[in-house]
């Protein structure tokens, strides 16, 4: 994940707090969805920003899931996201995503 | 190269004078005057090592100017030397008369300048003046990796509209995007698989009854209102310049998108770029019931094709798939290529946007 | 109000490749809530 945008997000934290986020991913598979999930909830896989071992904790779900999905006015979602649910794999990313906040849970 | 020496004698590098740097350097080394680790602010050079051995030394500009960094001349100068190849290659394979050649728009990646005006520009003449084209000026398209389409629709316009006979686009390499995401590849013990430099060019003049044409009135543009939705995008590139010629995307043989080879981008996280393009194309065209859902990987077999260029950005952009196109349009059995270009604009941070651009190439009517 | 964005802030992280900052933002403002971070991001 961008170093910029770790920055933000610890930014965010201190501001709002933990509790009062929800990150929203729009990654286009399971794997670099994965990743952007973990680096919210666990840290930044790679070490190399300011989320590196933050034990964020985030909320986070993708725009694809079903959860976040069912919410979005029709319209809205049909413009912004449209033929993007057909041609990414929304189960492969959902699995993916949930993977990681089910860790989450886990390790409270 | 040398069996098809592009470059002269009298243009290649001062040899002397590159010795006599390096005979400077190891002066200063066995002095003690400077360790390898100082040479750089000794001699004011910024200098790479392989392993222990010296391997190449750049000098900086400027003291404290950082758009005149050694690194930065370096970036430059490697787009300057790989636009000004291709730009010979061009010239000599297809017998052009320099002289004739009026304007060169670049559509590479580099920013020229100084701290006054970081991105002043004008590679496009550069390159004109180092291949000696001494008829011609230029100037730069600056729209990140899309740059290559409005380049190319701008260097058609100028000639359309009788401005100039003869628009060269030149596209040269990018050297910051040499092992860009080396981490991944190592991380899959890999070598590091982006290891190539790349250059384009292209000539664009008046309609010889021969090449194939392209479609002014076939441009299709990512408006601002479109916003960043896919959907709106691959409309308003992939469908609405159809649209306005009374053609469907069943009309269109071959779609060229943004062709990363993805052996480099699938070991690094980035995925298979061409084949998302592709699908969404597909599912476009099932969308609008053009071809039944069933049908989207045959369309993308049939006109989409798998990515092979180096992810050298702008080239990799429909770009690297023109000399194929001509070939396709010609002497192929093709009758249009749709070419589809984008950018992201987001990563300079004046803007979320992106950007994108088509032009549809056609098989000449008079052919 | 779903659950899932009820009272919170949403941060809206989209790959130019699959959903873009912008779009996940859209659709954030649609269903209510404030976006207090966009971003996108671009591997090739």
């Amino acid at each position: 994940m961008d170093l910029g945008t770790q920055e933000a997000i610890l930014r965010l934290v201190n501001q709002h707090g933990k509790d009062k986020l929800l990150v929203l991913l729009g990654a286009p598979d399971g794997e670099s969805a994965e990743i952007s999930a973990e680096t919210v909830i666990i840290g930044d896989p790679t070490y190399a920003g300011p989320l590196a071992e933050a034990q964020l904790g985030l909320d986070v779900y993708h725009i694809l899931e079903e959860e976040i999905r069912s919410w979005i006015p029709a319209d809205t979602w049909d413009d912004q996201v449209g033929l993007m649910a057909d041609v990414l794999d929304a189960e492969e990313i959902s699995t993916a995503v949930r993977g990681m906040r089910d860790r989450r849970e886990s390790s409270n | 190269m040398r069996e098809t020496p592009r470059v002269n004698e009298d243009d290649r590098v001062d040899v002397r004078e590159a010795e006599r740097v390096q005979d400077e350097l190891r002066a200063l080394v066995e002095l003690g005057e400077a360790g390898p680790q100082e040479l750089g602010t000794v001699a004011g050079l910024d200098v790479s090592y392989a392993g222990d051995r010296l391997a190449a030394g750049f000098r900086r500009a400027h003291d404290s100017d950082d758009a005149l960094a050694a690194g930065v001349l370096l970036e430059n100068l490697a787009c300057k030397a790989t636009g000004t190849l291709a730009l010979l290659h061009l010239i000599d394979d297809h017998g052009i008369d320099p002289d004739s050649i009026d304007y060169v728009i670049s559509c590479s990646e580099e920013a020229v300048g100084d701290r006054y005006q970081r991105g002043g520009g004008n590679m496009g003449k550069t390159i004109a003046e180092a291949a000696g084209l001494g008829q011609a000026s230029g100037a730069d398209v600056k729209n990140f990796c899309a740059a290559p389409v409005p380049a190319l629709v701008i260097a058609g316009a100028l000639v359309a509209s009788g401005v100039f006979r003869n628009v060269v686009v030149v596209g040269g390499g990018s050297l910051p995007k040499l092992g860009m995401k080396f981490q991944g590849h190592l991380k899959h013990g890999l070598p590091v698989l982006e290891d190539v430099v790349g250059g384009s060019a292209a000539l664009v003049t008046s309609d010889d009854g021969a090449s194939p044409v392209m479609r002014l009135d076939g441009v299709g543009r990512h408006r601002v209102q479109a916003g960043s939705s896919n959907p709106q995008i691959m409309e308003a590139l992939g469908v609405q310049p159809l649209e306005e010629l009374g053609l469907s995307m069943l009309d269109v043989d071959d779609y060229a998108t943004e062709l990363h080879n993805p052996e480099i981008t699938e070991p690094q996280g980035s995925g298979n770029v061409p084949e998302r393009n592709y699908k969404t194309l597909a599912a476009l065209a099932a969308r609008r019931g053009d071809i039944g859902r069933e049908a989207i990987p045959q369309f993308m077999a049939e006109r989409g094709m798998p990515g092979f260029a180096p992810t050298q950005g702008h080239l990799a952009s429909a770009l690297c798939y023109l000399p194929h196109a001509v070939r396709r349009l010609t002497s192929g059995d093709a009758t249009r290529v749709h070419m589809i270009a984008k950018g992201s604009l987001f990563l300079g941070r004046m803007t979320q946007a992106s950007d994108g651009m088509s032009v549809l190439l056609e098989r000449n009517q008079g052919s | 109000m779903s659950p899932v964005f009820d009272g919170k802030f949403v941060i809206a992280l989209g790959e130019r490749d699959g959903v873009a900052g912008p779009a996940i933002a859209a659709c954030a403002k649609a269903a209510g809530s404030d976006v207090v971070f966009t971003a996108t991001e671009c591997f090739v």
